[in-house]
């Protein structure tokens, strides 16, 4: 690890009287954190602020006075001190800021120092850049950070100067301002040329051109600066537009919407009413469904009586037949008539004689062909209706609540497209056609125009060949080129370089932020990473591309996302340095709060977690115990006002 | 994130670094000390001389360049 903490020191600084020191382990990968417990009040944010203090005097001159321990003020003089030992780059660093305070006529004036050693040597001069160097400003609160600050980062990612910030903690400006310089150096070193070609006095044609194309490719660039304003312009207009005909489209759908659902509405209240219709046709005939045993019955019966005259005819030419076939000593079947066929035929004969001897029924007591041809209607018309009332109604219910649905949607939608006047559709659309055509033909314009100072730039290029060859002549001239080509190609790489450099950050922290915040957001089906847009402003995105609407993140979902950019920045800066998190959870979930909690040994650095019990209770503390180097407790004296740091010992 | 160690992405562009500087036929070594002199400059808001030190440090390069 290329930078870690190894021993923090207080001096009568805040609510820590006299001495106190902390000791860190080595750093560990997996093994990283180091906790420190304390109740509110009794000095986890005086730790912060000692490391902000130590690294960036950031405080007023009354803030001087505030940070000096009470009870040492008492004594009218002495001193605050914050004082670390840490690696830093494979160099032992040794940093300490001291106020003293003097009795000075009737108060006490304070005289603020920094003294900083590496490798044992004292630093003399351009401390307060080399700590720079270490922990830049803008980049502090990256480093040191309490809830408190994630929630302003949460919400103040788009201010002016996040960018920057943000920048130089990954190191770019650096490289940024090596082209510059080398593009000015490049200006001056072709000044020199001209001034010795001048002086020569041989070479006028030459430099005329020269002159001349370097005039007119500042034309082109003013000229190329305006377009690409002209085209940012028109894009931003035809943006609007395109989120213009978006709505109206949206809207068009949700009418079209409106329409269909009040089509579907009179389609289900026609079938309500058909179902309606044969509910009561159900309920009308009830009576005669109870009757269809009863009338099967009578039918049966009436249908036996009527046709009984013609059957006593036919059942005594069968009684005849049969008597034969008892007279006979075999059956028409050839067989011999056994004792129990003839007891069978006897029995039948009984049966028919039975039937034919009835005593027939009296007249007014019979139903008549007509009454009985009615009665069998009825019924083959309930036996075949097959209606079922369970199911019957059943649908009917289906259908009501169906309606409930449509008419809730259809109040929806017209609640929606009630504010929504009659769009100008064609004006929107033709406008965008419009902006769209000037777009296309201010593009056109600039490729024209990017061409002609491509043929212009090949021009001078060649135009400085030459001058570089007769520059090149004398000694002096000589001296000049070579270092004019090698400043040349030393630009074009580094120009390349930053290029690149931008590029893979950006995707570097892009990567790095999403896999954090998907190892700690309670949606991790849902959110599927982050995008680090060009202005390194943030956008959560879904598992199907859809970018979340920051509006519809909640306090917690914010903070978790600006802690995983925030620790990302970090670990993508070229020197890492230890994380310093007081109390960090503000607005966090149990959930959210475990999942953070999970990635801090998975980060590859010292990280000193500031926390109350509320923040680390003790079975999420259990959780990560095989990740914990080192706790420390803060105890209160509250009889003399001041705080001391004791080490847990398991 | 164990993939993202500080070491890999130093190296990561190193080599980016080095093969940009041999597309365009520059010693790496003089562009990673122009580099470590605006990293000394960056957080000055005043960076008076910085061109004349680059110059300074070409000049000294072309006359003999470091290994």
């Amino acid at each position: 690890m290329s930078f870690q903490f190894r021993q923090l020191t207080l001096k009568d600084w805040l609510v820590y009287g006299g001495l106190e020191t902390i000791n860190f382990v080595d750093f560990e990968p997996g093994r990283n954190l180091v906790v420190v417990h304390g109740q509110n009040g009794f000095g986890k944010t005086s730790l912060l602020k000692a490391l902000q203090f130590l690294f960036h005097n950031g405080l007023s001159r009354d803030e001087w006075y505030e940070s000096w321990n009470d009870q040492a003020q008492e004594q009218g003089e002495g001193y605050l001190e914050v004082g670390l030992e840490f690696i830093h780059n494979g160099r032992l660093c040794n940093l300490t800021r001291r106020i003293e305070f003097r009795r000075r006529g009737a108060g006490t004036s304070p005289r603020p120092d920094v003294e900083l050693r590496i490798d044992g040597e004292q630093i003399t001069s351009q401390i307060e850049d080399q700590i720079s160097q270490m922990i830049p400003p803008e980049a502090q609160q990256f480093v040191f950070f309490d809830g408190a600050e994630i929630t302003r980062y949460a919400h103040k990612q788009y201010a002016d100067g996040v960018k920057e910030a943000i920048e130089l903690v990954l190191g770019i400006p650096a490289v940024r301002n090596l082209r510059d310089d080398l593009s000015k150096l490049i200006r001056d070193l072709e000044n020199e040329q001209t001034e010795i070609l001048t002086q020569q006095g041989e070479n006028e044609r030459l430099l005329g051109e020269i002159d001349h194309l370097e005039s007119e490719l500042d034309g082109y660039a003013i000229r190329r600066k305006k377009l690409v304003e002209q085209q940012q312009a028109i894009q931003g207009i035809l943006d609007e537009l395109e989120r213009d005909a978006s709505e109206i489209q949206l809207i068009e759908t949700e009418r079209k919407q409106l329409s269909d659902k009040k089509q579907r509405r009179a389609e289900l209240e026609e079938r309500l009413a058909e179902q309606n219709k044969s509910i009561n046709k159900l309920l009308e005939d009830a009576p005669r469904y109870m009757l269809v045993g009863p009338l099967s019955q009578i039918v049966e019966e009436q249908s036996v009586r009527q046709n009984a005259p013609a059957r006593r005819t036919e059942f005594k030419h069968r009684v005849e037949h049969l008597e034969d076939i008892l007279d006979q000593e075999n059956c028409v079947c050839a067989r011999l008539i056994d004792s129990d066929a003839e007891e069978a035929i006897i029995a039948e004969i009984e049966r028919l004689k039975a039937f034919i001897f009835e005593a027939p029924v009296a007249e007014g007591n019979s139903t008549t062909i007509g009454e009985l041809g009615t009665l069998s209607g009825i019924l083959s018309n309930i036996r075949t209706s097959n209606l079922d009332g369970l199911s019957l109604f059943d649908k009917a219910a289906d259908v009501r609540t169906k309606l409930e649905e449509i008419d809730t949607d259809i109040r929806r939608l017209e609640a929606k497209l009630e504010n929504h006047t009659a769009v100008e559709v064609q004006e929107v659309f033709q406008q965008r056609k419009i902006h769209h055509q000037q777009l296309v033909d201010t593009e056109a314009k600039l490729v024209n125009l990017d061409s002609i100072i491509s043929r212009s730039k090949d021009d001078l290029r060649e135009k400085g060949r030459e001058r570089d060859q007769l520059a090149g002549s004398t000694e002096q001239g000589n001296q000049v080129t070579q270092t004019l080509g090698i400043t040349r190609n030393t630009y074009e790489a580094v120009n390349e370089y930053v290029e690149q450099l931008v590029q893979d950050k950006r995707t570097d922290i892009e990567e790095l932020t999403s896999v954090i915040f998907t190892s700690i957001t309670n949606k991790p089906l849902e959110y599927a990473g982050v995008h680090v847009n060009d202005d390194y402003t943030l956008a959560v995105y879904r598992r199907d591309g859809s970018i979340v609407e920051n509006t519809k993140l909640s306090a917690g979902e914010k903070e978790v996302l600006a802690y995983s950019f925030i620790t990302a920045l970090n670990l993508s800066s070229p020197n890492p340095a230890p994380f310093v998190m007081d109390t960090p959870f503000g607005h966090l979930d149990s959930g959210h709060r475990e999942g953070l909690l999970r990635s801090l040994p998975e980060l590859n650095v010292q990280v000193l977690l500031l926390a109350t019990d509320r923040d680390l209770p003790d079975e999420e503390r259990e959780k990560i115990r095989d990740a914990i180097a080192q706790e420390f407790e803060i105890e209160r004296m509250q009889r003399d006002a001041v705080s001391r740091i004791y080490k847990v010992v398991d | 994130m164990d993939n993202h160690s500080y070491e890999e992405q130093k190296q990561k562009y190193e080599e980016l670094l080095e093969s940009i500087a041999d597309k365009h036929q520059v010693d790496v070594t003089l562009i990673r000390q122009l580099i470590a002199f605006e990293e000394s400059k960056v957080h000055l808001e005043r960076r008076r001389g910085a061109k004349d030190q680059i110059r300074k440090q070409i000049e000294d390069w072309l006359e003999g360049p470091t290994t």
